[in-house]
């Protein structure tokens, strides 16, 4: 009796770890990335109303550098966890966005994310970060180089569950 | 301009004015566009980080001391259990008062209804850069008072 009580209760655990382990496998981050061009200019600054959303950031320093900001791309990206999506900005460098994992805990959802930007010409990673973010929070990279000003990349990604 | 290491030296040197008039002249002759982008750049986030100094000696009353005590389930003490794992304590009909006045002054002071404007809360794990400068700047997510700064990721890369 008390063996089959045993096997009863490991096969339970087996099953909730399958569970567990399907409902993981299940897991699926959808990320927005708008790819903005700042360019230097004079008066009030001007924003592509597509990237409205960023405007709070935009206009306060230090982007005040900057007075145009056009949306020149938006890549909308579906990771599996552990997955990455490989995609180019306009200055021809490849960027890779890999959704490493996520957590939930009370108050939280956090997504861990990597970012990596490369040089191909150099053959070096311009950028390899990795950083975790609340779901639906932004992280914003600036500097790259493009076409006599600077891209901005705002990246957000939410998960399904 | 051509920007090297040295030339980069000589760019910050000029930006803090530690540089003779003949060698800002030289300087101020050879300047190209990204050199202008980059003092630009230079300005702001000094005038950013002395904002922020500012704003921090200016910030004090008692308001913020008072939402951290009511709002104690918040983001920041999650954000606190998360790094120190921390766990939260059981529940209790005065931690449920505490949760509800939180919940009424966070309402008030952040007031979602007024935000299609994304929240951050980000933490950097890890940054490298090879060929290029990183730096992290911290913006205060003003005027949507949310308790996160949103974090920013500046790179520069070298020629």
């Amino acid at each position: 009796m008390r063996l089959a009580r045993g096997a009863a209760a490991v096969a339970f655990g087996a099953v909730m770890l399958l569970a567990a382990g399907g409902a993981r496998a299940s897991e699926t981050a959808t990320c927005d990335v708008p790819i903005v061009h700042a360019l230097p200019g004079g008066g009030a600054a001007q924003i592509d109303p597509r990237i409205d959303s960023l405007k709070t950031y935009l206009t306060k320093p230090p982007f005040t550098a900057w007075h145009d900001f056009k949306l020149l791309n938006r890549e909308s990206l579906t990771l599996q966890e552990g997955g990455s999506a490989t995609f180019m900005l306009p200055n021809n460098r490849p960027a890779t966005l890999t959704f490493v994992g996520h957590s939930v805990g009370p108050n939280e959802h956090r997504i861990r994310l990597r970012l990596v930007i490369e040089h191909p010409e150099k053959q070096h990673r311009v950028l390899d970060t990795t950083f975790t973010l609340d779901e639906g929070g932004v992280v914003l990279n600036v500097g790259h180089r493009h076409d006599n000003g600077v891209l901005i990349l705002a990246v957000s990604c939410k998960t399904q569950n | 301009m051509k920007m090297g290491k040295p030339e980069d030296e000589r760019l910050q040197r000029y930006f803090d004015g530690e540089l003779t008039p003949e060698e800002r002249a030289q300087v101020e002759a050879g300047l190209s566009e990204d050199d202008r982008l980059r003092l630009a750049a230079l300005g702001e986030v000094r005038g950013l980080v002395a904002n922020a100094l500012t704003a921090e000696a200016a910030d004090i009353d008692l308001w913020p001391a008072l939402e951290k005590k009511l709002a104690g389930g918040g983001k920041a003490e999650a954000k606190a259990r998360r790094r120190w794992g921390l766990r939260a304590h059981p529940a209790s009909w005065s931690a449920g008062l505490v949760s509800a006045a939180a919940a009424a002054a966070l309402l008030f002071f952040v007031q979602p209804w007024h935000s299609g404007h994304p929240q951050n809360g980000c933490d950097i794990e890890s940054l490298e850069t090879v060929g290029a400068v990183a730096s992290v700047i911290h913006m205060d997510d003003a005027p949507h008072n949310g308790d996160e700064a949103t974090t920013v990721i500046w790179t520069t890369e070298d020629d």
